[in-house]
């Protein structure tokens, strides 16, 4: 008996000590590692927080438009480009969130509406893209009911509570009740004063289509660097495509292309980046494969099958990110088509095509045709006509737009220009 | 017997283990209040040598707060809603993350970033200094600034959770002959809230960007009279932010404990 009490003393001061003896072990900086951090974690029961579920969405849109409109007689604020992850878009899109999804649609509106409602304390987002509403508003964390294609979104406060506009890139105008207060609106369109910016329907470029946001500041981009990234490879390509990167059934052509065939899918890669993939509907691979709850999946399930691919295609390769410029629906499906972005400005392609074109027919991707790039940033600026004397030239081609963008002629140091759209 | 001085042994070694970590500790401890004894006399030296005079009742070894991000309490909001409409409130979600609820007395909507307005508010008040000062002490509010004029006046107050206040979670109260006529504020409740481990600012950190800030701004002050760390509300992430807030003998600064962006309160 009193040998088993002692047995269980030395066991309990065995397992004291040696508890105490781990414990002060974890609070030596030393000897701590993350298995430290892990313990004291586990002891004081903290968490770690972390980042928002809409973050996947968000830095595939582009970058956007912004103007905000307060009392003052001498403008408006502009920002062109706002990326989502700056200060004035993490204001402003939660405010176009609560107005979104307690949205009671009053019906189509005028341009004349828009334009005397904007001289109201609001809030102007012009998505420099078309996109549907369900896209847009899963954007910004929200669902609608609404159906119809948006290319800019207005705030404005001409009623107690905030109206929105949603204008398509047809010119049609719709007009919407929200419950969201106009003192919101206020309050934070009060804390940016005027840069200079406008509207062209407000200035003396009127030919130029009436929403464009313009601005007289001075624009200063550098010049970027574009080249083939170094982890574009055939076997990169291959194991993040779910392909079988050790497959016999391959063969080179004359022009240097590889052809990697496993039917009934087929990869193309060019040694000039090009990367062409033409499959069937019954997809193998998940990366193929569009996740729907319904039957027909939805523009949404289809762009987030659209990012997991252009994802797997970008990471793999060390390619520049992908932004989102269209989703289409069309017979079979859904075609998206995406494009490169660099200090947030869009990076063209001098041949007109596209960075990433995917192809859905059902619930797979059957075809996708991408162009492998990276760019990056260098020191020196680019030479960029000023603002004002850009304005003059598009002015004299009536309805059109005016943007900026780098223009990809293949590689080499790309300079920032004024693009009429 | 062999297993019983095997164990006494392994006692034995653990004990000695146990000793020299805790001597080890202990150096380390007394190592690291002779640094912050030494980061805090620098710190008032490179002040003095700023003609800017830190007063001696700020500390800057107290520790900084970890951000949070909240979840929504529509319960909360409910017993708010009740309490500020004369009860019986029906509540209704308008989308968007706006609930909004009515009755007799009017409407009060609560949106997901924590604020809440009235529309239309007339519910009358026996006491105006009784039934501002229950309400705050319901939901948190103190620093509670009561303004009467006659029938009518002002109550204004702040959140504090954790006996730490939260700017942009306050609280106004308008009071009209008799009867509550404008509630505006906003609130916010830490249950479910989830701590970040982000890396923060320290106190002395804090207060070495408003030196640079006071010199590259060019504003003037001669003394920093307190600083503690407090939150700051970010409505469109529901979260809670660390600031340092730095009184001087002329204006309150904030200090971003993330950013180190300085900005006057």
């Amino acid at each position: 008996m009193r040998k088993r009490t002692l047995n269980r003393l030395q066991n309990l001061a065995l397992m004291v000590l040696f508890i105490t003896a781990v414990v002060q072990l974890s609070q030596i900086p030393l000897l701590s590692g993350d298995w430290a951090n892990r313990f004291q974690a586990f002891l004081t029961h903290s968490t770690d927080s972390s980042g928002g579920q809409t973050a996947n969405l968000s830095s595939v849109l582009s970058a956007v438009h912004i103007v905000v409109t307060g009392d003052s007689e001498y403008g408006r604020y502009v920002q062109l480009y706002a990326p989502a992850d700056g200060p004035l878009f993490q204001q402003a899109g939660p405010l176009f969130q609560e107005a979104l999804g307690s949205a009671t649609e009053v019906g189509a509106t005028a341009d004349k509406t828009l334009q005397e409602a904007l001289d109201t304390p609001g809030i102007y987002m012009d998505l420099t893209t078309e996109l549907p509403l369900a896209v847009v508003a899963a954007w910004l964390g929200e669902e609608t009911s609404y159906d119809r294609p948006v290319r800019a979104m207005a705030l404005t406060t001409e009623e107690e509570s905030a109206v929105l506009y949603l204008c398509s890139g047809d010119g049609s105008i719709f007009r919407y009740y929200t419950a969201l207060p106009s003192s919101a609106v206020i309050d934070l369109s009060g804390g940016y004063p005027p840069n200079n910016g406008f509207f062209a329907f407000e200035s003396n470029y009127a030919t130029l289509a009436p929403y464009t946001v313009l601005t007289t500041e001075t624009i200063s981009v550098p010049l970027i660097q574009a080249s083939l990234p170094a982890g574009y490879s055939s076997y990169n390509l291959l194991t993040s495509l779910d392909f079988n990167a050790h497959t016999g059934y391959r063969y080179q052509e004359s022009s240097g292309t590889e052809v990697v065939m496993e039917s009934p899918r087929t990869l193309r890669l060019s040694p000039d980046g090009t990367v062409t993939y033409d499959g069937s509907r019954e997809a193998a691979s998940s990366l193929y494969q569009v996740t729907s709850s319904s039957g027909s999946p939805s523009a949404v399930e289809a762009l987030q099958s659209g990012i997991k691919l252009a994802a797997a295609l970008t990471e793999s390769t060390g390619a520049s990110p992908l932004y989102l410029r269209s989703i289409t629906e069309t017979d079979a499906g859904f075609q998206l088509i995406f494009g490169y972005r660099c200090t947030n400005l869009p990076v063209v392609f001098s041949d007109g095509e596209a960075a990433l074109t995917v192809t859905i027919t059902g619930r797979a991707i059957t075809a996708f045709v991408y162009r492998c790039q990276a760019y990056t940033i260098t020191e020196e600026n680019s030479a960029l006509l000023p603002a004002a004397m850009a304005m003059a030239i598009a002015s004299l081609h009536p309805g059109c737009s005016l943007s900026l963008a780098y223009v990809d002629g293949g590689a080499g140091t790309l300079s920032a220009f004024w693009l009429e759209t | 017997m062999e297993t019983y001085r095997l164990k006494n042994i392994a006692i034995l070694i653990l004990l000695l283990l146990n000793a020299f970590l805790l001597t080890l500790l202990g150096y380390q401890h007394m190592q690291s209040r002779q640094s912050d004894s030494d980061t805090v006399e620098q710190l008032r030296v490179l002040f003095s040598g700023n003609q800017l005079s830190l007063a001696d009742s700020v500390d800057p070894l107290q520790p900084v707060l970890s951000p949070m991000t909240l979840s929504r309490n529509t319960e909360t909001e409910a017993d708010m809603a009740d309490m500020l409409l004369g009860g019986g409130a029906e509540g209704a979600s308008q989308g968007g993350g706006i609930y909004s609820y009515t009755s007799a007395a009017g409407s009060l909507q609560f949106r997901s970033g924590g604020s809440f307005d009235s529309i239309q508010l007339s519910l009358p008040v026996t006491d105006i200094s009784d039934f501002a000062i229950s309400f705050c002490e319901s939901f948190g509010y103190q620093d509670i600034d009561i303004q009467l004029a006659g029938s009518g006046g002002t109550v204004t107050a702040i959140q504090y959770v954790a006996d730490v206040p939260i700017l942009g979670c306050g609280l106004t109260l308008v009071f009209r002959d008799g009867s509550l006529t404008e509630v505006s504020g906003a609130h916010i409740s830490l249950e479910n809230a989830a701590l970040s481990s982000e890396e923060q600012l320290t106190c002395v950190s804090a207060l070495v960007r408003f030196l640079d800030y006071r010199s590259s701004a060019g504003i003037i002050c001669s003394e920093v009279s307190s600083v503690s760390c407090i939150y700051y509300l970010v409505e469109s992430s529901s979260t809670l932010t660390p600031v340092w807030q730095v009184e001087t003998d002329t204006y309150t600064y904030l200090v971003d404990a993330a950013s180190g962006d300085v900005s006057r309160l």
